[in-house]
């Protein structure tokens, strides 16, 4: 029994356990795995939404740096006749236009047929002539031109800014060229961490400024999409075998692509690192709630075990006291059984007392003592045999679970139950059939027969009767049955005969609780109980008991 | 004071043997039965002073017999003589009108002190000699 309660708690404890675990931990995964997703999701697009809107800026901020410098061209030629700038006015106006910072690396004149004028600068180029360069034939059709980067006379990159002043008579040309390291400067100094970078390309993919990694000024890039197109583009590109996420822009028209790069990794840094953060706190949450858990289910199953124990006990000594009353009443019927003969050695001692006087019996009262002296002798052989079966049943009392002959078993109980009801005239027949012995504990299964018997001498009311026990095997178990010629039970009472505390003997005769826990001994004992009843005919109690009796639990 | 007249009613043979023996000696005219209904016929011819009683027989139950005893004559002094221990069973005797409850094993000389008072609380309580049935 405590075997199985221990098997039911460890069952309740793995039920809690799963069940608990399953309610808190079920709806912290969802929340938990919608609130990541959802905050992916969201911080993902902050992310490229803020490259993008810093590619987008910087483009206005190159555009608008290049405007600045075409219209601060457009105005000194603007400003000045060709023969001013020609006779020193456009060293002054490079001064002015240089601000000291080395915007420019030069500047010159040139006349409508593509020579060369006037120059100040580094390098010695007064006198060339550009009437087949690209810049001077957009010029034709255009009133400003800035180009692409290229090597041109001097053999090192540059490009240039050209204005085209109209007058009367045709039209002149002011060119200069941007410095090439300031200009990439500018456009090179939205560095974000240590791999953002941003860069321009021309149509042919041609990179146009310097960048940290590869290339040169003017080497291929090799970047895919040129293609033209309106607004930021952002891509993941594999580039030296790291991904880098690519925004790029098409900025003066689509003379130059601005592109943008950063590591991935780098880029989604701040967000992976959130991410950790949230990951370390819901394995906190898990861990703490499955702790708790595991600690309030421990603590459920303590009380249960409590409460077991506490059951238990009372289940001890619920069973002690009705093994006492069912010995109790059947002691009192052997108390009986034994004043009888007392009572009559007591008058023949007082009888052979009578016929010997002082100076001894008469001659013929001799053979009458001799007489009440073997009666005496019959009296007490008829107490030796009492207490000799009352013996024999209290060797039982303490037995535990053993090898039984339930016939030997019976025929020793009925021996004992005749002495107690004999005096209610009740008859007793066992009819044993061939039984194999089982293991059992005969001093509960002595407690059984012992209340079902003294119910049906009961049962008799003091009319006598006859009891009969009839052995048998049934399917495989081992059946008792006990037919008495009693009162019999009414309808009524039959469902109730197995209630705890449910009587119909007078207050104080009968506790209630003899057959209430005959049938849990029964259960315990993985046997049944049944009862079948007819008022003024008598009871039948037919009790099984497993052949191979297993009794889970029953070892203490 | 005349002879007293007992009935000894006992299912027991030999108790019932000895003890006429016994109170025959001590100058009592005693008669026997073995179980209630016959002893209710002793009582019934009349004649009877004290009723020995014993409470488990077959057939009719002493309590049984008793209350009979105590219906058809009830200047009947019964006295309960019974291997029987039980308190409730005593006052249930006591209540419904024994003269005094005895248990096996008692000795003669208590007995007849017992028979003694019977007679005495007999005689008290029916001074004209008014007998038999009623």
């Amino acid at each position: 029994m405590i075997a199985a309660a221990k098997r039911r708690r460890a069952t309740l404890y793995r039920r809690l356990l799963e069940s608990m675990l399953l309610m808190c931990l079920v709806p912290l995964f969802l929340v938990g795995g919608a609130a990541y997703v959802q905050f992916q999701r969201y911080a993902s697009r902050m992310v490229l939404d803020q490259q993008e809107r810093l590619v987008l800026n910087h483009r206005n901020f190159i555009e608008s740096y290049l405007r600045g410098r075409s219209a601060e061209l457009a105005a000194i030629a603007n400003q000045y006749t060709l023969e001013q700038l020609r006779n020193g006015e456009l060293e002054r106006a490079f001064a002015v236009i240089q601000q000291g910072a080395g915007i420019y690396t030069d500047i010159g004149m040139i006349d409508d047929r593509g020579n060369h004028l006037r120059y100040v600068g580094p390098y010695n180029l007064e006198g060339r002539n550009y009437s087949s360069a690209e810049w001077f034939l957009k010029l034709r059709t255009q009133d400003m031109v800035i180009s692409d980067l290229f090597t041109g006379y001097r053999a090192v990159p540059h490009f240039i800014i050209a204005v085209k002043r109209t007058t009367p008579t045709g039209y002149w040309i002011l060119r200069a060229s941007l410095s090439t390291d300031y200009f990439s400067q500018l456009v090179e100094r939205i560095h974000v961490g240590s791999t953002g970078e941003a860069f321009l390309l021309d149509r042919h993919g041609l990179y146009q400024t310097k960048t940290l990694f590869d290339s040169a000024p003017l080497q291929p890039s090799h970047f895919p999409f040129l293609s033209p197109h309106e607004g930021v583009r952002t891509v993941d590109l594999n580039f030296r075998g790291r991904t880098f996420l690519c925004s790029h822009v098409w900025i003066m028209g689509d003379q130059w692509l601005l592109v943008f790069r950063q590591e991935r990794a780098e880029a989604f840094a701040p967000l992976h690192r959130a991410l950790w953060t949230w990951a370390l706190i819901t394995l906190a949450a898990l861990i703490v709630v499955s702790l708790a858990t595991f600690a309030i289910a421990r603590n459920l199953v303590g009380f249960v075990a409590r409460a077991d124990a506490e059951k238990e006990n009372l289940h001890a000594q619920l069973l002690a006291s009705s093994k006492m009353a069912a010995i109790g009443e059947m002691a009192a019927g052997v108390a009986h059984e034994l004043n009888n003969p007392l009572g009559i050695i007591e008058t023949l001692r007082t009888w052979i007392l009578d016929l010997m006087p002082e100076k001894g019996p008469a001659e013929a009262d001799v053979p009458e003592v001799i007489d009440s002296a073997r009666k005496i002798g019959d009296q007490v052989e008829r107490c030796r045999r009492i207490t000799h079966d009352l013996l024999k049943f209290s060797r039982r009392v303490e037995s535990e679970r053993t090898l039984t002959d339930i016939n030997a078993l019976l025929v020793e109980m009925l021996q004992m139950v005749e002495h107690r009801a004999k005096a209610d005239n009740v008859a007793f027949h066992l009819e044993a059939g061939a039984l194999p012995s089982i293991v059992t504990s005969p001093s509960r299964l002595q407690q059984i027969i012992l209340n079902i018997l003294n119910n049906a001498v009961d049962a008799m009311e003091g009319r006598g009767g006859t009891v009969t026990v009839r052995t048998g095997m049934r399917g495989g178990a081992v059946e008792m049955v006990f037919k008495d010629t009693g009162c019999g039970i009414p309808e009524e009472n039959l469902q109730r005969i197995f209630e705890p505390f449910f009587t119909t003997k007078p207050v104080g005769k009968g506790t209630g609780l003899g057959l209430a826990v005959c049938y849990g001994l029964v259960q315990q004992m993985g046997g049944t109980l049944e009862v079948q009843s007819r008022v003024g005919a008598g009871t039948t109690f037919t009790l099984t008991l497993p052949a191979t009796s297993a009794e889970p639990g029953e070892a203490h | 004071m005349a002879e007293a007249r007992i009935l000894i009613v006992d299912d027991e043979k030999e108790f019932r043997d000895t003890l006429v023996k016994l109170l025959g000696r001590r100058g009592y005219d005693v008669s026997t039965a073995q179980d209630g209904a016959q002893g209710l016929r002793v009582v019934l011819r009349g004649g009877i002073d004290v009723v020995l009683l014993d409470l488990k027989m077959p057939g009719l139950s002493g309590i049984d017999t008793l209350r009979e005893f105590k219906r058809i004559s009830p200047g009947l002094e019964v006295i309960i003589l019974t291997g029987h221990l039980l308190k409730s069973t005593e006052q249930e005797g006591m209540t419904l009108g024994a003269f005094a409850y005895l248990t096996k094993p008692c000795t003669v000389a208590e007995l007849v002190q017992t028979i003694e008072a019977a007679r005495a609380a007999r005689a008290a309580g029916e001074p004209s000699g008014e007998e038999g049935l009623s």
